[in-house]
């Protein structure tokens, strides 16, 4: 009798694992299925020319070769970069303090016409993009911008747009109002409540703001295809369009070409390493709270 | 709270605060959204190439679209393909993404790290993709055909040809499906246990505790995937940083449309497009909010 139960037992727990290591297997696979562009990414940056060209196509370099990066790291790229950074740069730190100051005072100061104010706000978020960049291209070009990297930042000045201030207003009514009387009993004004009260506390939604920012900005390609005409004021994103993908762009080596594409994804990937959590916190939220 | 600040009035009320606060944001819309719209309203009745001041005024921008042979083609052309995108994307988004949850939302080790890593694709900036992807799908040289071949397939000619550009795309836009992915399954954990705990005891089998749990608990995602793939779908660009508008149009997209008559100066036309693209996702929006009492946001709220 124990030696039968025994047998069962063994067989269920035979079944139990095959279950799981079919399951392992079947979720490997798909993550090697998404992983597939940044795996070719990889491999084929540093191939040697020779390599890139076979036929039929290596995945992996016979044997590494790293003279893409050098060749594709030159004056051009530099430029590209450095107009990166700097729109980057003004967005990153400019939207997430004036998204707090219009989420302080859509959450926690009362005034009349706030709840109209809100819904205005609210109800840019149906037009879209495009709608608006074409006729501010026009103003843009009227006042001498589009010659110039002003059209990617200006925006900043102005509290980054309706869903980065919505979520702001979210988090900030959280806070308890007992705090900001106190302070204001204390004497504190508007300036100093922002600043010492509200932004360290805060400090989640502001990091996730500027997160946020610098990843829309840094990826951005659609407005400075837009806005952006003269190749003094090229981002890396379209910068390397025109250099490798559009049509006329003279042809150059596929291992450059992967190269840069690693160059770009750099600061993506230390960006998600250092933020992983909010991030995933942020998509997660982002929609559970519409 | 209206009587309140009448009888202290707007500036001891401390009201003055809250209308300096929310300035920028207020300058800001009535800059960048607000004028930009009357301007463009403006411009669409108007042929306007920006060099010269805006000239012959009427409605021909909106009319022509319908009786100029080429721009009706181009504009047809472009319907049906955000249209087929459009369909797509929403089916990717409450189907695929759906059951790629389920089978993801397990006790397994190592769970969180896998779903990161489906996460991924989504954090490679577009022109690094776009780099990629231009490469795997060369007919002739590239990766994805070398693949095919491998496992016995024939040849594709992804966005080399007018026939296979479209399902090109819509085949390579699944490498985004992670953060879809991620909506899912962190609505799936907060569907308390206790509720599957009941179902078990009055002997329900999976496929029952699916449709009558799991699926009513995800009201919120569903109306938000739902709203998100028809804004982000109508104002899909494409693969346009790999192929422009594709090989003869056939990736040639409503918002690309509006972007190569910017291109060429026709601003009057591209404003015009605008304007009707601004008016279909309004409508859109409103009736699926208006529609929205189906979703179920929990007992608290």
């Amino acid at each position: 009798m124990d030696a039968v139960n025994e047998r069962r037992r063994k067989m269920r727990k035979i079944r139990r694992t095959t279950v799981v290591v079919v399951r392992h297997c079947i979720i490997s696979l798909l993550a090697l299925f998404f992983l597939l562009p940044i795996i070719v990414l990889l491999t084929r940056s540093v191939m040697s020319p020779d390599d890139i060209y076979r036929v039929p196509t290596l995945l992996f370099p016979t044997k590494l070769d790293f003279s893409g990066y050098t060749e594709a790291f030159d004056a051009q790229i530099l430029s590209y970069l450095l107009n990166t950074v700097i729109v980057v740069a003004v967005n990153t730190v400019f939207v997430p303090l004036t998204c707090l100051m219009c989420g302080y005072g859509f959450a926690k100061v009362r005034f009349p016409g706030r709840g109209i104010a809100f819904s205005l706000l609210l109800s840019t978020i149906m037009i879209p993009g495009i709608a608006m960049q074409i006729p501010l291209y026009i103003v843009y070009y009227h006042l001498g911008l589009t010659d110039s990297l002003w059209p990617l930042m200006i925006t900043a000045f102005f509290g980054g747009g309706a869903m980065s201030i919505f979520f702001m207003r979210q988090y900030l009514k959280g806070i308890p109002d007992s705090i900001l009387e106190a302070a204001r009993v204390d004497g504190a004004n508007a300036l100093v409540i922002m600043f010492k009260i509200m932004l360290p506390l805060a400090r989640p939604v502001v990091v996730l703001t500027a997160v946020n920012v610098f990843i829309g900005q840094y990826n951005d390609y659609g407005t400075a295809l837009i806005y952006i005409w003269n190749e003094k004021f090229y981002t890396l994103s379209v910068g390397l369009y025109y250099k490798y993908l559009a049509p006329g762009a003279e042809s150059i080596d596929a291992n450059v070409q992967y190269a840069a594409g690693v160059l770009v994804m750099v600061p993506m990937v230390v960006i998600f390493a250092l933020f992983q959590k909010q991030l995933i916190n942020g998509i997660v939220t982002s929609g559970m709270k519409l | 709270m209206q009587a309140s600040f009448r009888k202290k009035g707007l500036l001891k009320s401390g009201a003055w605060v809250g209308y300096i606060l929310i300035a920028p944001c207020m300058i800001g819309i009535l800059i960048f959204n607000f004028i930009p719209m009357g301007l463009s309203l403006f411009y669409s009745f108007s042929t306007y190439d920006i060099i010269n001041p805006p000239r012959n005024f009427g409605v021909h921008n909106y009319t022509n679209v319908f009786t100029n042979v080429i721009l009706r083609d181009k504009f047809l052309k472009s319907m049906l393909h955000t249209g087929e995108y459009l369909i797509f994307s929403i089916l990717i988004g409450l189907f695929l993404s759906f059951l790629l949850a389920l089978f993801l939302n397990q006790k397994l080790k190592g769970m969180a790290a896998y779903r990161v890593l489906y996460y991924l694709p989504n954090l490679l900036p577009p022109v690094c993709s776009a780099i990629v992807w231009a490469d795997i799908t060369d007919p002739l040289y590239g990766l994805g055909n070398s693949l095919l071949n491998h496992m016995g397939l024939p040849s594709y000619t992804f966005y080399a040809d007018p026939s296979s550009a479209m399902p090109t795309f819509l085949i390579l836009s699944l490498w985004g499906l992670g953060s879809g992915l991620m909506l899912w399954i962190a609505q799936f954990q907060n569907i308390p246990d206790a509720l599957y705990e009941a179902a078990d005891l009055e002997g329900a089998n999976a496929f029952e505790k699916c449709i009558k749990i799991t699926v009513p608990m995800s009201t919120p995602t569903i109306f938000y995937t739902l709203i998100n793939s028809i804004i982000a779908g109508l104002q899909v660009f494409g693969p346009y940083l790999v192929t422009g508008a594709g090989p003869d149009d056939s990736l040639l997209f409503f918002v690309t449309n509006i972007y190569i008559n910017h291109r060429e100066f026709n601003m009057g036309l591209a404003c015009a497009l605008s304007w009707m693209l601004f008016v279909v996702i309004a409508v859109l929006t409103l009736v699926l909010f208006r529609k929205s009492k189906w979703v179920f946001y929990g007992e608290d709220i």
